[in-house]
């Protein structure tokens, strides 16, 4: 071609394709990331491709593909089979390509086969990544340190109304065999595709406002295998989880492996239904907890009753023995005084006889009778007892008096003695 | 005049008092009959106070249970 020469686009764009046709390989494996992909009604899947260097957060290369509708239906079904989850938005896929080149759309890939082992191996990886970051902020386990209240009644709820889950959970905690009484309520939620996390989080955010007004939160979906459970391995949601005022439980219908969101909460379980079972089994038990409690209380206040009712009776027999006891000394001791009394009366009694008895002999001896008897005499002179012969001249008419009588003389002569 | 009433446990320190007294002190039987008097007021009070709380707690207990 000459210089100056001039061509049609139709002719420009026809030359870059044979160019390209010309000078590239048959096809390519190619790394990219899904940034949209989006199905027509005949089945063919449009996709826009980039890469990004995830350091400045900035796209450093795009490109438009294509899988036609045959395609499409084996290698997604193949794909979500291995991965667990559809192709989707940012997800990033190692795929066979051709590259083809439209006078009118330009350059694209056309896609023949996925190695879904790239993704999944990506995904790990991510996930661990994740995980990672969570551990060095020291905040894995944070949201397990809270405690749940005992009777867990208000639950706010992170799902969607449509959701399968959604029903079955509000099923089973207000048709729970107890009669217990729970208060849900539900904060509507986009529960898979890219708005997950956005729309998880906004939920979050609204619960969390308003937090002192529940008991818990919860975040449920309806599983199956061949759902998308990677819209949970998002590090905004599960550091929103551990950050979280309320103990948060996940309900959002695993098989195998635990999202990240899960590993977080304070408790995960396997379906919605799981999560309701266990609010009303946590109710049961702290009922149960609190008629143990009743019932122990009722043995020891009894208990104490008795033991109060022993020590009364036991003061009471004391009390009435002791003052028994006294009484009986003292009356004994008054038996004995009264004895002794008894018996020091009887001796003075006797003393006191034998002392007049004795003064009665002394006295016996004394009387001028018995004197006389033992043959003394008394002597008078005109009736007047003489003591000596003083009073006495010869002469004196004197009476000698006897016991048995007396005799009359005349003094003849008087001496005394010395 | 109303009465303070006597609680549980100052009426059993009563009766102890008494019967110590009456144990280990010199008795005085003119006192007697009036302490023993007193110990058995005190305890009245104490029965008394033991069956009102065994009702009462029965009774809660029953409130509980219904």
């Amino acid at each position: 071609m000459n210089a100056g020469e001039k061509i049609t686009l139709t002719e420009l764009q026809g030359l870059i394709r044979d160019k390209l046709y010309e000078s590239l390989p048959d096809f390519f494996w190619v790394i990219a990331e899904i940034a949209e992909i989006k199905t027509n009604s005949a089945g063919h899947c449009y996709l826009e491709l980039t890469d990004n260097d995830t350091t400045r957060g900035r796209v450093t290369a795009r490109v438009r593909a294509t899988i036609w509708a045959a395609k499409y239906r084996s290698l997604n079904t193949f794909f979500n089979a291995s991965t667990g989850i559809p192709l989707r938005t940012g997800i990033t896929i190692l795929f066979k390509a051709t590259v083809e080149y439209h006078e009118l759309y330009g350059l694209s890939l056309n896609i023949s086969d996925i190695d879904p082992s790239y993704t999944a191996g990506d995904m790990a990886l991510r996930r661990e990544g994740i995980i990672r970051r969570l551990t060095t902020d020291g905040v894995m386990t944070m949201n397990r340190e809270l405690s749940l209240a005992p009777y867990p009644r208000y639950i706010a709820i992170v799902s969607s109304s449509k959701a399968a889950g959604y029903q079955d959970f509000i099923n089973h905690l207000t048709n729970n065999p107890y009669g217990y009484v729970f208060k849900p309520e539900l904060f509507e939620a986009v529960m898979q595709g890219e708005t997950t996390e956005r729309s998880v989080i906004e939920a979050l955010d609204r619960i969390s406002a308003g937090a002192s007004g529940y008991d818990a939160a919860v975040i449920i979906r309806g599983g199956g295998s061949t759902t998308d459970l990677s819209w949970f391995d998002s590090y905004d949601i599960a550091f929103y989880v551990t950050q979280f005022p309320l103990p948060v439980m996940t309900g959002i219908g695993h098989e195998k492996d635990l999202t990240v969101t899960d590993m977080v909460a304070w408790r995960s379980f396997k379906t919605p239904t799981a999560v309701a079972d266990f609010l009303v089994e946590q109710t049961l038990d702290c009922e149960n907890r609190i008629i143990d409690m009743a019932s122990s209380l009722h043995t020891e206040a009894a208990g104490l009753l008795s033991s109060a009712e022993e020590q009364l009776s036991s003061l009471q027999n004391r009390t009435a023995a002791t003052a028994r006891l006294i009484v009986r000394v003292k009356d004994e001791q008054l038996g004995y005084h009264a004895e002794t009394l008894l018996r020091s009366k009887n001796n003075l009694i006797r003393a006191a006889k034998e002392r007049i008895d004795r003064t009665e002999s002394a006295l016996h001896h004394l009387d001028p009778a018995g004197v006389m008897q033992r043959g003394f005499t008394l002597t008078t002179k005109n009736g007047k007892i003489m003591h000596s012969p003083a009073g006495l001249e010869p002469g004196d008419i004197i009476v000698t008096h006897f016991d048995q009588g007396h005799a009359t003389s005349t003094v003849k002569e008087t001496s005394k003695k010395g | 005049m109303a009465k303070k009433e006597i609680g549980f446990n100052e009426a059993v320190k009563g009766i102890e008092e008494i019967l110590k007294n009456i144990e280990e002190g010199e008795p005085d039987i003119d006192r007697l009959s009036e302490d023993v008097k007193k110990a058995a007021e005190l305890i009245k009070i104490c029965r008394k106070r033991l069956r009102e709380t065994g009702e009462k707690i029965d009774g809660i207990m029953k409130d509980l249970k219904s």
